[in-house]
């Protein structure tokens, strides 16, 4: 269980001096839960983690794990991959009600091995499923298909082999229902750019560089949906000393509207969390080892912030229900022993 | 596996031993930066170790290190991405070393977390990169790592322990890994960085150099508490034995030669290079220049191959094995030395032997006393002598005409030409006649302003003939003539009643300009007046300025009196024929010479060719050559 102290200020001393500080674990949170909810894999083993602790203890198939979580209306649906020599394959889970079960398999698969499962949600609800297939790391392609309630629909290819290395995959679906794919691929210099396509009544459309061209990296990209019809889109990239951040809007007339980097030196690693206030946007930001959440409006406009410095690289669980201070938990079992957690206050938009 | 290597607890202990040594000149202090695999031991089951402690411990037993010398320091943050490592290791690990040390190398082993959590490896390896340029612009030497292997899906879950639920298998990241290694492989060769391969170490597909089958490798080295994608212990310690061997393995560079400055060379200020030839075989990736000057300085420069990028050295492949290196520590006057040593990621070679050279950085006072030469030189050879100041090291000489233009420039060390407080500085020139200006100026080798200019003045080297009057002449006020002498200002004439030691001139000088025409020079001074009866001798030398030349022969000369059977050439005489000789005795004044021809009048072995115009001809003559004269002798 969590413990119940706060624990504000640097955080990083005292966990340096724990001998779990090491433990690898994968924290996915549930981007689309207003509670915290999150995928935990430790060497404890892997569970679900909701507000009051552990929701659920889960045993993997051998050499299985779990990628990407996303919360439903009656539990949670996770993503991840298993051997399937000689390659891997997509599996998903799903707890509804308390009960686990395994969603049916994908239609049969049309590349060597599948990966990099991300469950596309309308809301609380599974629209589809986009992953990529291939064999050679810089021959991997984009794939879509939509969750009928019972079963897929026919695979689409939404991005053949680019230039390089496709990988990263976000998505999300739009207010008229439409499906917004971004990911990071390789250009012809061979540096990491941002594509994206949009799924309407016509199909994917043919995938097309979101950010300005240029040689420095652009991925680690999140995407989430907007009131109005809209969507904001943030990645990491480099300025040539430092990463920061970017943000593009896609307008309701279909254009995108592309904003200056922001946030401190070493801001990388953005994902968005739908919280009880709106969309906030939570980084890593190297400079003062801290994780920052960042509400954001419909517009892309910044709002409060919270920095949650002096705290490990390590992703945490990010609980928003605090209305006045975002808290970030790494459950019992992953740094240690004992839960422990550190909350700063909003403060004013930056 | 770590038999017959030092275990933990004591490598622990040698390494805490080693990380609280004082630094010293031979320091070698190395960060060890990444993620969780680079932070240590994963589990709470195990006590906590990392890959430093076998290194350390490595390194120690090795002989490489020398004893106290050697400081390892774990810079590992678990669940790092190289996109927050960038910004971590520059700002934070690189200015901050241990107390009392410099980082000297890192060991730079980060992109688990980025492969693990998808990110492509083209920024991946961009950013490695970056992380190499920023440590290499500081002067941290940088050796790069493969990342190690995730865990490999175990088809047997018996085989794990009951704990574990995961076997650590994430997309196509067993791929990913052997694809970031590749490319690492590439660049580190590209750079000439040194590449610590720990994808093959720990543990690769197929067989790994100690004879165990990857599922074998897994088991043995990965934490065996928990198959979590981690290493054990004994991965640990492989790590560390691949560092230890990539370091130990690199040949350290040999010694460089140093070229300039060297042999006490004197700079103004700091000198503009240090040029030094590289040591043959193993490169350095930094050279280290110390400076002595009462305390050893040291920087780092990074040997620059990458193209389009000013070069410290040539490349290896390069026949120029010369390095130049621009000085960036400011010297203070006195006495200096430096030397050079490479350092690559195999640590510091040897020292080049020691160099020594001398920095001023504001110039002497200037020279206030310039002894000779001045006013007249006695010949065309002058030595030049000042007075010493103190603290030049050399001294510049300017010879230049008065009317301008440069003789000679020269400068001279103060140890060739100075002894006592005096420096005599002999150029061996040889000069023309003329006047001339000197100046000096000391260095030290900071130029201190010129000395005020003297003058002096070489006289003509040589003296004129004089050609007449001689013998017997019937005038009191002669015509002197005598030869010119190139270059001479003026002419100086001395008569003299023989016997008397005082001579009937001095005439004031007379300016060559007014009185020679060509080689011949003449002037009929109102005095003194010849009179008949006693015998004279006059002579004349040459001036420049009022510096005298040496005086021509003597001529001997008497007046004596006219008689009317002397023959005379009377007006508009019209000769005709050669009349050999017709002699007169009085004055002849030919002018307004009709006809052609030139005519000669001849004194004596004295024979002077007169071109046809207004000519003044006194004293005995004789008229040699036909023609037509219009003219009169008076007597």
């Amino acid at each position: 269980m969590r413990s119940s102290p706060k624990l504000l200020g640097p955080l990083l001393g005292l966990v340096a001096a724990s001998v779990w500080a090491q433990a690898p674990i994968r924290v996915a949170q549930a981007p689309n839960s207003t509670a915290p909810l999150a995928w935990i894999e430790t060497v404890e083993g892997a569970w679900v983690e909701g507000p009051a602790g552990r929701v659920v203890t889960v045993e993997l198939p051998p050499g299985a794990g779990i990628e990407r979580l996303a919360a439903t209306r009656r539990g949670w649906i996770a993503a991840g991959v298993r051997p399937d020599p000689p390659g891997q394959e997509i599996y998903l889970l799903e707890s509804k009600e308390g009960v686990l079960s395994e969603l049916p398999a994908l239609p049969p698969r049309v590349g060597a091995a599948r990966g990099q499962p991300l469950p596309v949600m309308r809301g609380l609800e599974l629209a589809g499923l986009l992953w990529l297939v291939g064999g050679r790391y810089d021959e991997l392609t984009v794939w879509a298909a939509a969750w009928t309630g019972t079963g897929w629909g026919r695979p689409e290819e939404v991005s053949p082999p680019a230039t390089g290395q496709q990988t990263g995959l976000a998505a999300a679906v739009l207010e008229d229902g439409s499906w917004l794919a971004v990911w990071a691929a390789d250009d012809l210099e061979g540096d990491a750019e941002i594509l994206w396509s949009r799924r309407g009544e016509a199909g994917w459309s043919p995938p097309a560089q979101l950010n300005p061209p240029n040689r420095v990296p652009d991925y680690a990209v999140t995407v989430a949906a907007t009131r109005g019809g809209g969507a904001l889109v943030v990645w990491n990239t480099f300025d040539g000393q430092d990463y920061r951040l970017r943000q593009a809007r896609l307008l309701p007339n279909g254009g995108w509207a592309l904003t200056g980097a922001f946030g401190r030196k070493g801001s990388h690693r953005p994902y968005f969390l739908a919280g009880a206030q709106g969309l906030a946007l939570v980084y890593r930001e190297a400079e003062r080892a801290a994780w920052v959440v960042q509400e954001v409006g419909a517009a892309g406009a910044a709002g409060r912030h919270s920095v949650i410095s002096g705290t490990p690289a390590v992703p945490p669980l990010v609980d928003l229900l605090d209305p006045d201070a975002p808290r970030a938990i790494w459950p019992a079992g992953v740094l240690g022993e004992a839960a422990i957690d550190a909350v700063a206050p909003w403060g004013p938009p930056q | 596996m770590r038999s017959g290597l030092l275990g933990a607890t004591l490598a622990a202990g040698l390494l805490a031993a080693l990380a609280a040594s004082p630094a010293t000149a031979d320091d070698f202090t190395v960060a060890a930066f990444g993620d969780s695999i680079t932070q240590g031991s994963c589990c709470p089951q195990v006590s906590p170790y990392d890959y430093q402690q076998q290194l350390a411990a490595s390194l120690s037993a090795s002989g490489w290190c020398a004893p106290d010398t050697c400081s390892l320091h774990n810079r590992g943050l678990a669940a790092e991405e190289t996109s927050g490592g960038i910004t971590r290791l520059r700002d934070t690990v690189l200015p901050n070393p241990p107390a009392g040390q410099t980082w000297d190398l890192v060991l730079l082993m980060e992109g688990t977390n980025d492969i693990f959590n998808g990110r492509p490896i083209s920024a991946i390896k961009a950013n490695l990169l970056a992380m190499d340029e920023d440590a290499i612009e500081v002067g941290v030497d940088v050796l790069h790592a493969s990342v190690i292997q995730f865990h490999p899906w175990v088809s047997d879950a018996t085989q794990r322990p009951a704990s574990c639920t995961q076997g650590g298998v994430k997309n196509w990241a067993k791929t990913w890994v052997t694809n970031l290694r590749t490319e690492i492989i590439s660049y580190t060769a590209a750079r000439n960085r040194y590449f610590a391969d720990q994808a093959s170490e720990l543990c690769p597909a197929g067989t790994d150099r100690h004879g165990h089958s990857e599922t074998t490798c897994f088991s043995l080295h990965y934490n065996e508490k928990c198959v979590v994608g981690h290493p054990g212990n004994d991965g640990f310690d492989m790590l560390g034995l691949r560092f230890f061997e990539t370091m130990t393995a690199s040949p350290k560079p040999a010694a460089p030669t140093v070229l300039t400055p060297a042999g006490g060379a004197a700079f103004c200020g700091d000198p503009p290079t240090f040029d030094f030839t590289k040591g043959a075989g193993e490169h350095a990736t930094f050279y280290e220049i110390d400076i002595d000057s009462g305390a050893w300085r040291e920087w780092l420069q990074e040997v620059d191959f990458r193209a389009g990028e000013p070069d410290l050295c040539q490349p290896d492949s390069s026949p120029d094995n010369d390095c130049s290196l621009a000085s960036p520590l400011a010297h203070g006057d006195g006495a200096h030395q430096w030397r050079v040593r490479g350092r690559n990621p195999g640590g510091f070679g040897p020292w080049s032997a020691v160099a020594s050279y001398t920095v001023a950085t504001s110039p002497t006072g200037p020279v206030t006393t310039l002894t000779a030469p001045a006013g007249c030189q006695g010949g065309n050879t002058p030595s030049f002598t000042w007075g010493e100041i103190a603290g030049a090291t050399s001294y510049r000489l300017l010879v230049e005409l008065s009317g301008g233009g440069t003789v000679h420039d020269q400068t001279y060390a103060a140890g060739a030409v100075c002894a006592g407080s005096v420096c005599t500085a002999s150029p061996g020139l040889s000069l023309a006649s003329d006047v001339y200006t000197w100046k000096v100026r000391a260095l030290n080798p900071c130029e201190a302003p010129w000395s005020a200019s003297q003058g002096f003045t070489v006289p003509p080297a040589t003296a004129p003939s004089a050609n007449s009057p001689s013998g017997e002449l019937v005038i009191g006020d002669p015509v002197y003539r005598w030869s010119s002498v190139p270059g001479a200002s003026d002419y100086e004439l001395e008569v003299r009643e023989d016997g008397s030691p005082q001579a009937l001139t001095p005439a004031p000088p007379y300016a060559a300009g007014s009185t020679c025409a060509g080689a011949l020079c003449q002037v009929q001074p109102s005095s003194p007046t010849l009179s008949v009866g006693p015998g004279y001798t006059w002579k004349v030398r040459a001036l420049e300025a009022t510096c005298p030349g040496p005086w021509s022969a003597e001529r001997a000369m008497e007046r004596v009196s006219c008689d009317a059977t002397d023959p005379l050439v009377q007006e508009s005489a019209t000769v005709t024929t050669v009349q050999a000789p017709v002699r007169g005795c009085g004055e002849l004044r030919a002018g307004n010479v009709t006809g052609a021809g030139d005519f000669v009048v001849g004194n004596g072995g004295d024979v002077t060719h007169h071109a046809a115009g207004p000519l003044v001809l006194y004293n005995g003559f004789s008229v040699l050559t036909g023609g037509a004269y219009t003219g009169r002798a008076d007597r």
